[in-house]
């Protein structure tokens, strides 16, 4: 396990991997799905996990860093497609959409055999999609921030 | 990166069917279930294979014999059960086994008093369940007595089950596997040899 975390730390290849796997596990259906109907053609792949839906602990730390508690559980899809090489491609998606979980896996796989083309096609765009997104959210959420302020009443002087 | 086995496709009923059997196949000891022809990784015959998929899960620990343990069965039953795998054979909740005794069968969990049902299931893969030695089943789950004849399954394997069956309520259980066919053989079920001169008593008195 020790091993796992190092590797995830250091390695520049599985930190691009966690970026892709994020990125389409937070891009809308719609979207994916029409990028999946601009390719081509495939390469030839088979489901080595049909999709699924299940639970997921969610886990968390109060404030980030405190102990860590139980959040909850939350609704999750997954599933895992194979080339003939052997090169797996997966997908993990929150909600229970099957569809979602089925393209995600399979754009992982493409962007582990072709990662220049779709990452320019595919990925980046999408990241800009969800950082605009978020971005906005932020402002708007800003906006109505209230602050409270306590008023010092001298009472300790 | 060696190919992976697909496990099942429809993971919900298949798993349910697999398990109706090992069920009936308790319920019966000696009694042959045919499973489907589901593809097998390495190392593993198609009924232990589907017995893992319907048995094993993150809460059991699972280990193979070492002659039958390859990198593709241990990698595709963590991928497709999530179960932890030991190389303990003594912390097993399932083993999977060969016919050759290599491990004797009270080195596994045998339970507690308290919670007999914790002990270890073993699964034990075989060329096949005919063609060996004749022995009689007697127990719970048979009228009278049954023969079979597993291949693999001799005095040894009756030596050991006896042992077993003195422990009770303690003790291992068994299915036996090959192919896709699979037969139980749970530690209420009292295993001896047909010996030869029985055999032919038998014969002499039929005729």
């Amino acid at each position: 396990m020790s091993n796992d975390s190092a590797l995830r730390e250091s390695s520049p290849e599985t930190r691009q991997r966690q970026r892709v796997i994020s990125v389409l596990a937070r891009a809308d259906t719609p979207s994916l799905e029409r990028y999946y109907s601009t390719l081509p053609q495939l390469p030839e792949f088979r489901f080595i996990r049909q999709p699924e839906c299940g639970l997921a602990l969610v886990r968390g730390r109060m404030g980030g860093t405190g102990d860590a508690f139980n959040v909850g559980e939350m609704t999750m899809t997954r599933c895992a497609v194979e080339d003939e090489s052997g090169v797996r491609g997966f997908g993990y998606v929150s909600g229970r959409k099957r569809r979602h979980a089925e393209l995600a896996a399979i754009f992982d796989l493409l962007l582990q055999l072709d990662p220049a083309t779709h990452e320019a096609a595919l990925i980046a765009p999408l990241e800009q999609a969800w950082l605009a997104q978020r971005d906005d959210e932020s402002r708007r959420a800003a906006a109505t921030k209230v602050n409270f302020m306590t008023m010092v009443r001298g009472e300790s002087e | 990166m060696s190919t992976m086995v697909s496990g099942l496709q429809d993971a919900c009923t298949q798993s349910q069917q697999i398990f109706r059997h090992i069920l009936g196949a308790m319920a019966e000891p000696g009694r042959t279930f045919d499973l489907e022809n589901l593809e097998a990784p390495t190392g593993l015959n198609s009924a232990a294979w589907q017995a893992c998929l319907a048995l094993a899960d993150l809460d059991t620990k699972v280990w193979i014999e070492p002659t039958l343990r390859t990198d593709a069965s241990i990698e595709a039953l963590r991928f497709h059960t999530g179960c932890p795998y030991t190389e303990q054979a003594a912390e097993a909740d399932f083993a999977i086994v060969g016919p050759a005794l290599s491990t004797p069968l009270s080195t596994f969990d045998q339970g507690s008093d308290e919670y007999p049902d914790r002990s270890c299931t073993l699964i034990v893969q075989l060329d096949s369940l005919a063609h060996g030695e004749p022995l009689r089943l007697e127990g719970p789950g048979i009228d009278t007595e049954r023969s079979i004849a597993v291949d693999g399954i001799g005095a040894e394997w009756v030596a050991q089950w006896q042992s077993n069956r003195a422990a009770f309520p303690c003790g291992v259980d068994l299915i036996l596997t090959a192919g896709h066919q699979l037969m139980a053989l749970p530690r209420t079920t009292r295993l001896s040899l047909i010996t030869e001169s029985v055999s032919k008593e038998a014969t002499c008195t039929s005729q």
